[in-house]
């Protein structure tokens, strides 16, 4: 039946694309790296969580997405967790540091062709206006930066960009079909030989399965963001606390740097000063870390239900990529044999 | 010459108060942990030390270590008020560091926590075959296995240190704290054990969870953060 159903949809005639005749490029944000192991001595090393890292590298592409949908100068920008995504500009983001401190994150961004139109490292310090937290500041800097890269190129070029990232799309599925069209160099880039016919049947189908994954896609994207508005409060916070935290960390070391030591030295006042220093010190840090454990209890539940969609739908598209790549494969055996 | 003697053996003697208490090779490590100390202990003041006795024991250590006016060891009135005091504020830190009724040990293969009441919570981090050290601006921690004994020190501004010395009875049901406190203001140390019997928290009927804007979430049934 399924199989009924695909091959019905690849031979039904294509609805019009979206955004044909237009220079908007489609964005793809993979989840982010997250810069450390999973291994939990991470904590030890790094004084980073893996379980929270983990959580922000999931959380973080959606803020980034949001920023340059607003921009209304891109095509769709869609979070996926696919590392490998063939789209008209990939965002990769790896998370370098994340901490009461502020953000460093490595941003590479990869054009179809395998063009880098950014790869640089951004920071933001925490700041004092808790209406705009750090990331969104580290954002607007990288869609300006994105923004005058790609005013820097072509409509000419960008609109080849479509063009190489949907034969590349082809090529996945169909590529005895569509290897012909583009070549890929050792160094990654890849440039279109020649086009397809307009009228290509096997292009056809291309984008229409391409538009059909998109949906699926967007609908899976529609219930991240409601996820993603339940995780923003809650990072908030953390974030916050996290800040507070380091502040008094900080102003704590300075007291005692600078402080008077009080009663005589061997008195019970001086060595009670300088046990309590170290014990208030470590309080501290042990709240941070309930802290922590908090976070993750309560954020854990959504990322899992987020987990479970990615899931969903990864085992959705592998088992049709398969299904398709051997319809397709097939079309062009029939197709190619009707042509001798 | 014998009170240069006498003044060569204090030397040692004070060197070797200032060696550390966990040593490289205590720090190595095999995973998992020798000895199981996980689970909530409450004191057993019956078989406590009494301040005021160890405070006697340090009095007569100090005193026989300490030369009179021939340069032989003297007794209690040789003693200086500032030897005296020294020993106090060691006694005073000591009892108020032993202070908790209860100790809640959370033991995993990463790391052996000793929750406290009104304190910090001693910790023995693993990692890589070797225990880990916690420090922050104002000392450090380290900790090692001295056969089945766990060793802890902390190491505090002006050299002061304190010792934690952790053991296990083989029925698993008894634990003894021995905890020391040395400064280099005071020639001796303070030493004073604590006993703590195993024990099975009642179970509340509720299952809890920490969250960061909801606070404590408690459920009768299992919650699965």
């Amino acid at each position: 039946m399924i199989r009924r159903l695909l091959l019905a949809m690849l031979l039904l005639p294509a609805f019009a694309s979206a955004q044909d005749g237009g220079v908007a490029l489609n964005i793809t944000i993979p989840v982010f790296g997250t810069g450390v192991t999973d291994d939990s001595s991470a904590y030890a090393e790094f004084g980073v969580f893996p379980r929270i890292r983990a959580i922000e590298a999931q959380f973080l592409p959606f803020p980034l997405r949001r920023q340059l949908a607003a921009t209304g100068t891109w095509g769709a920008v869609r979070v996926a967790d696919d590392v490998d995504a063939i789209e008209e500009l990939v965002i990769h983001g790896d998370i370098l540091r994340s901490d009461g401190r502020g953000l460093e994150v490595h941003i590479r961004a990869v054009d179809a062709s395998g063009d880098t139109w950014l790869d640089e490292r951004f920071s933001a310090a925490p700041g004092s206006d808790s209406a705009r937290p750090a990331y969104e500041r580290l954002f607007a800097d990288v869609v300006a930066r994105l923004e005058a890269a790609r005013q820097s190129r072509s409509a000419d070029a960008l609109a080849r960009l479509r063009d190489t990232a949907l034969l590349r799309y082809g090529a996945r599925l169909a590529p005895s079909t569509f290897s012909q069209y583009i070549e890929t160099t050792r160094d990654g880039r890849t440039t279109v030989r020649r086009l397809p016919a307009n009228n290509d049947p096997m292009l056809d189908r291309i984008r229409r399965i391409r538009d059909a994954e998109y949906v699926i896609v967007d609908a899976t994207d529609e219930k991240y963001e409601l996820l993603h508005a339940d995780v923003t409060t809650i990072y908030g916070v953390w974030r916050e606390f996290n800040r507070q935290s380091l502040l008094y960390e900080a102003s704590d070391e300075r007291r005692i740097a600078n402080g008077t030591v009080p009663g005589e030295r061997g008195s019970y006042e001086a060595l009670l000063y300088a046990y309590e220093n170290y014990k208030y010190s470590r309080i501290t840090a042990e709240e941070r870390d309930d802290m922590a454990v908090a976070f993750d209890n309560e954020v854990r539940p959504i990322i899992e239900r987020l987990d479970e969609r990615l899931e969903a739908y990864d085992a959705w598209r592998e088992a049709k990529y398969s299904e398709w790549n051997r319809l397709l494969e097939e079309l062009h055996d029939v197709e190619t044999r009707f042509g001798e | 010459m014998r009170i240069l003697l006498f003044t060569f053996l204090y030397i040692l003697l004070s060197g070797c108060a200032q060696k550390p208490a966990v040593s490289e090779d205590m720090q190595k490590i095999d995973s998992p942990p020798p000895v199981d100390f996980s689970g909530t202990w409450q004191r057993n003041y019956a078989r406590d030390d009494e301040v005021g006795r160890a405070l006697q024991a340090a009095y007569y250590e100090l005193a026989r270590t300490t030369p009179d006016r021939q340069g032989a060891p003297g007794g209690y009135g040789s003693l200086s008020q500032r030897d005296a005091d020294a020993v106090v504020a060691l006694a005073r830190l000591a009892e108020l560091i032993t202070r908790s009724d209860v100790l809640t040990i959370v033991q995993d293969d990463h790391e052996i926590r000793v929750g406290r009441e009104d304190d910090f919570s001693p910790v023995c981090r693993f990692g890589d075959g070797k225990t880990v050290p916690v420090s922050n601006s104002a000392g450090n921690e380290i900790c090692g296995w001295s056969g089945t004994d766990l060793v802890s020190q902390l190491s505090l501004a002006d050299g002061l240190r304190v010792v934690h010395r952790l053991t296990v009875s083989e029925d698993e049901e008894q634990l003894r704290v021995i905890t020391t406190v040395t400064s280099p203001t005071s020639r001796v140390p303070f030493t004073l054990r604590r006993f703590y019997r195993k024990f099975d928290q009642p179970a509340s009927g509720f299952h809890c969870i920490e969250t960061l804007t909801m606070k404590r979430v408690c459920s009768t049934r299992e919650i699965t953060p």
